[in-house]
């Protein structure tokens, strides 16, 4: 291992990571013996015989930090007890999970964190869903025995479109600390003050929204009670359906359909799309549109975009050798502003699927609609305000996430089970013969799938592979051996495909820590420098770990979601550009589609 | 500063550099050796064995290595590592030249608490002179290939960062919590690199045996507990001040040295020490008895015991880093205990209650210091219980 790697492995509290892979240590559990790789924590060595240990701080996402306690166990020969998580086995050592005071401890430390949560169960979201009061309910008191605080409620904080923040329930777990540092390149949050004064915050204290926070909502998925939740939009688009003058229509994102099932037990990875529009016509909507169709056409102007550039450089005598950005996710167009704001004119400036898809609404056939999008994403806030006052077709007027629109069918009293399936509405502007399931946007391969169809005249299947086992980032290499005649639709663009002839790279980043290590890669002259289109996410797996998807989120669940949504993917590009074309067809298409960005940079004065 | 064996600090009367000088001549398993050979062990508290740790910092892969002093001295009631520093930073500096000779360091910190910092000034010029003699930098005598600097790191006061890894933490420039261990800072210390960490009053003992000998070092003290350690004595007594004793020495000889009368109670190890009762005062301090911490602290008879576990609960909730639960939260709660006490509204049983809870924090909590923090009030506890319950009931105010 490299002396880098080493510090890094210092530095995220990863304990053990210096011995060769290969050795083997046979240890004992409870009496049970069990051969692990050198470094196994004694908690995954547990799992690995089915010892259940209960957990609170750590997270499948995350680095281990070993501060909840809750995890203690008993390592022979040692006083005090040591915390599974983060305790790696380097020696034949023996392991007790139970006894008096393992019990013991472990109903202290839930009764100690619950003594300092001030929340009240029966009015929260999170409480049937909270990883608090499940720990409680396994191993906390029947009755608190040490006093509350007294109760001094701090200030909500919901000054970022999207996302409340409630200290009075944070437990100080810190995995929206490292979340925010370690996969989101952000460090949002901090740990600030000492002893009895010590809280979560961010700098300066600000509210969030003056904070160099980038609303992923990724802090949201990960946090154990409701500290921090998303924002609650239901009531507004309530009072909008109540009003029997107005005519409200919603647009569904294709990853709220593999996750929304989830809020009503389902398992990780049921589509539930055709119910889910019968449910959405029954809370009230007068219209339910697939937003599939705005991801289409963003593809499609994306690689019509790639393929100009692409013909430019082909005639460039210098070489402009750098790749071109995807924006199509507001948390990266901001995390972009905040932290590369040098690098902003390597991203098209093109909406994001779900604002675009209320602009297409509102231009074509619902003028005066309440537009509503349904997404997995905290961030889009960030997009319509970003957009408006710009001059462009106002996007949609109200966002719900996944986790919302849960709320809001169960607030509509509608039983999933007994619903008949439905179908979406067909926008005016979508040709009646094309309604295309094309990869859509998030961590896919649309553009790749249609540059290399359009390109060559054939599918071919596109397969990214990781770069330097980084899960963030990962790279196809497409080549191009015979070329298709160029459409009359793209020869404005590119007049000839033969100056494509090669191989070609496109890359895809989820995850903006993963981002920050491809921005260092292309400066680097490494494999991300020569890709010629890059599709970013901010979430880690793209909007199937969104900000607003159900919680909880796990490499497994977002997998699951994501194998969901390419299930339900099917036909090929033809048609694409007829819907781009008549999605477009306004007089001024760029105020549709087009976006403009602000070098904001790190300080906030 | 008195020595109970000699009159005057064994620090005062080892001619500086001749350890370091002894040294140069041996092999790096040498030095070690010698030093396993006079049982020294660490003064901050611990009590590890100095050449064990030496062994496994110099066993450790790594790319470099440390050697850091801790004069953090942040537990209450001590001064003499101030003390050490002031008269005797020659040998505190010889001492870590010593440990980078044996482990093979380059280069060595001093970690200044921010309180300490009127003493920059006069380090930086002890450790000019000695770079200037040839004792630290490039060229040390004897060892060609030797080459160890020491730079000063002034802190910024929190308690905490007397423990070793956030010390370590902090020398990083991250926030000054403790990691988890393992890995112990002899195999990935500073930077990663295996690192070497004591207290100021150990890296003057290192000189003391290099210059005198293993042997005269261990047939002092215990068994257990070789040599001498100096003390800060404070409280209510006559003579307070630093001290140095053979370990071994029993609470009625400090008390006698000390000119402490009508005692009530000794805390040994400062707040993170326990309260010792007269009835133990026959007891002795020394690893196998009575673990020793730089301070010891004198309560006359008139002192409030309650107000006591109070204080030094207080101080626990204040300079706990917030990291782990058990420390956080639980010493907040042993606080409230010691308010319903004074309220007389604390029950038998919910007093056992807090012991037990005192227990879990002792067990549970990620470093040394949450661990020792309920140590005080748990002996206040059982040895001052009929006082503490004592209280006459009286509401909420």
């Amino acid at each position: 291992m490299s002396a880098a790697k080493k510090r890094k492995a210092v530095s995220k509290k990863q304990p053990g990571t210096c011995q060769a892979p290969s050795a083997l240590v046979r240890m004992e559990i409870d009496g049970t013996p069990v051969t692990v790789p050198m470094g196994t924590t004694i908690l995954d060595a547990a799992a690995s015989i089915g010892i259940p240990i209960p957990t609170l701080c750590s997270h499948p996402d995350l680095c281990r930090s070993g501060n909840c306690r809750i995890c203690c166990v008993r390592v022979e020969g040692q006083d005090a007890l040591q915390s599974a998580c983060v305790y790696p086995i380097a020696e034949p050592i023996r392991v007790t999970t139970g006894g008096r005071d393992i019990r013991m401890a472990r109903q202290h430390i839930v009764e100690l964190l619950l003594a300092a949560h001030r929340g009240t169960c029966t009015t929260c979201r999170r409480s049937d869903n909270c990883e608090l009061r499940a720990l409680a309910a396994s191993w906390g008191p029947d009755h608190l025995l040490f006093e509350k605080p007294e109760d001094c409620p701090e200030r909500e904080d919901a000054s970022m479109p999207g996302i409340v923040r409630d200290m009075d329930r944070c437990i100080l777990c810190r995995r929206c600390v490292r979340t925010c540092s370690d996969l989101q390149a952000v460090g949002a949050f901090e740990p600030v003050g000492k002893g009895d004064d010590i809280t979560v915050g961010t700098f300066a204290a600000r509210p969030l929204k003056d904070s160099l926070c980038i609303a992923c909502g990724q802090c949201v998925v990960r946090c154990p009670t409701a500290a921090l939740s998303v924002a609650d939009g239901t009531d507004r688009v309530f009072a909008a359906l109540d009003d029997p003058r107005r005519r409200v229509v919603v647009s569904v994102s294709p990853f709220v359909s593999a996750a929304i099932a989830e809020e009503f037990g389902c398992p990780p990875g049921t589509w539930m799309e055709s119910r889910l529009v019968t449910a959405l016509r029954r809370c009230g909507f007068d219209a339910v549109y697939d937003a599939h169709l705005a991801g289409n056409v963003l593809t499609v102007a994306q690689m019509m975009a790639l393929l100009k550039e692409l013909w430019i450089r082909f005639n460039s005598l210098e070489d402009t050798r750098r790749p071109i950005l995807s924006s199509a996710c507001s948390a990266w167009v901001r995390w972009v502003e905040h932290f590369a704001p040098d690098v902003l004119d390597w991203l098209f400036p093109l909406r994001g699927p779900d604002d675009l898809m209320g602009a297409l609404l509102r231009a074509h056939g619902e003028p005066d609609a309440t537009i509503v999008a349904a997404v997995p994403c905290t961030a889009c806030h960030l997009e319509i305000q970003r957009n408006s006052g710009t001059g462009a077709v106002r996007g949609p007027d109200a966002m719900l996430t996944t986790v919302e629109l849960a709320r809001m069918i169960r607030r509509s009293g509608i039983g999933l089970s007994s619903l008949l399936e439905g179908a979406f509405d067909r926008p005016s502007f979508a040709p009646t013969d094309v309604m295309p399931r094309y990869p859509a946007h998030g961590p896919g391969s649309a553009v790749a799938s249609l540059f290399i169809e359009t390109v060559t005249g054939s599918r071919a299947d596109i397969r990214f592979e990781e770069v330097g086992g980084d899960p963030g980032l990962s790279v196809a290499r497409l080549t191009v051996d015979a070329t298709a005649e160029v459409p009359d639709w793209l020869y404005p663009y590119i007049p000839q495909f033969n100056c494509l002839r090669g191989d070609i790279l496109f890359g895809r980043v989820s995850g903006t820590a993963a981002a920050r290590r491809m921005l260092s890669d292309i400066r680097a002259g490494g494999v991300f420098s020569r890709c010629a289109f890059i599709e970013v996410s901010a979430c880690p797996d793209g909007c199937a770990g969104g900000g607003g998807q159900p919680v909880p989120t796990s490499p497994d669940i977002r997998r699951r979601r994501l194998e969901a949504v390419h299930a339900a993917v099917t036909a090929t590009g033809s048609g694409m550009h007829r819907l781009h074309g008549a999605a477009l067809a306004v007089p001024d298409p760029q105020r549709l589609i087009g976006a403009s960005f602000e070098a904001r940079g790190r300080f906030l004065v | 500063m008195k020595s109970s064996l000699t009159g005057k600090l064994t620090f005062a009367l080892v001619e500086p550099d001749t350890g370091l000088a002894h040294a140069v001549t041996m092999s790096p398993p040498g030095i070690v050796d010698e030093l396993r050979r006079s049982g020294l062990r660490g003064r901050g508290g611990g009590g590890f064995e100095v050449a064990e740790k030496w062994r496994l910092c110099a066993a450790a892969e790594g790319p470099g290595r440390f050697i850091v002093c801790n004069a953090a001295e942040g537990e209450p009631g001590s001064f003499k590592d101030r003390a050490i520093l002031q008269g005797f930073a020659q040998l505190v500096f010889e001492g870590m030249t010593i440990a980078a000779a044996a482990v093979g360091a380059s280069r060595g910190i001093l970690y200044l608490r921010r309180e300490y910092g009127y003493m920059a000034a006069h380090m930086e010029s002890v450790l000019a002179a000695r770079r200037h003699a040839g004792l630290l930098g490039q060229c040390i005598p004897g060892r060609g290939d030797f080459d160890f600097d020491i730079s000063i790191h002034l802190g910024d006061g929190a308690y905490v960062c007397g423990q070793e890894t956030a010390l370590l933490e902090y020398l990083e420039g991250r926030r000054g919590e403790p990691r988890n261990r393992p890995p112990w800072p002899t195999t990935r210390g500073l930077r990663g690199a295996p690192t070497v960490v004591h207290n100021v009053e150990t890296f003057a003992w290192v000189s003391c045996v290099l210059a005198r000998g293993a042997a005269w070092f261990k047939n002092l003290g215990t068994a257990g507990s070789p040599g001498l350690k100096l003390f800060s004595v404070s409280g209510d007594c006559q003579r307070p001040g630093v001290y140095e004793f053979q370990l071994g020495f029993s609470i009625s000889e400090l008390l006698e040295t000390v000119g402490a009368e009508r005692v009530k109670g000794v805390q040994i190890g400062g707040a993170s020490g326990r309260m010792i009762p007269p009835s133990q005062f026959h007891r002795t301090i020394a690893m196998e008895d009575l673990p020793y911490g730089g301070a010891i602290i004198v309560f006359g008879e008139e002192r409030d015991m309650l107000d006591v576990a109070g204080n030094y609960l207080r101080f626990f909730v204040r300079e706990s880093c917030g990291q782990c639960v058990p420390c956080r939260e639980g010493t907040r709660r042993l606080l409230d205990g010691v308010e319903r006490l004074r309220q007389g509204r604390c029950p038998a049983v919910h007093l056992d209650r807090l012991c037990e809870l005192g227990n879990t924090i002792r067990l549970t909590s990620k470093c040394g210091l949450g661990q020792s923090a309920p140590q005080a009030f748990l002996s206040i506890v059982s040895h001052y219980r009929r006082e503490l319950m004592g209280r006459e009931r009286h509401e909420r105010g």
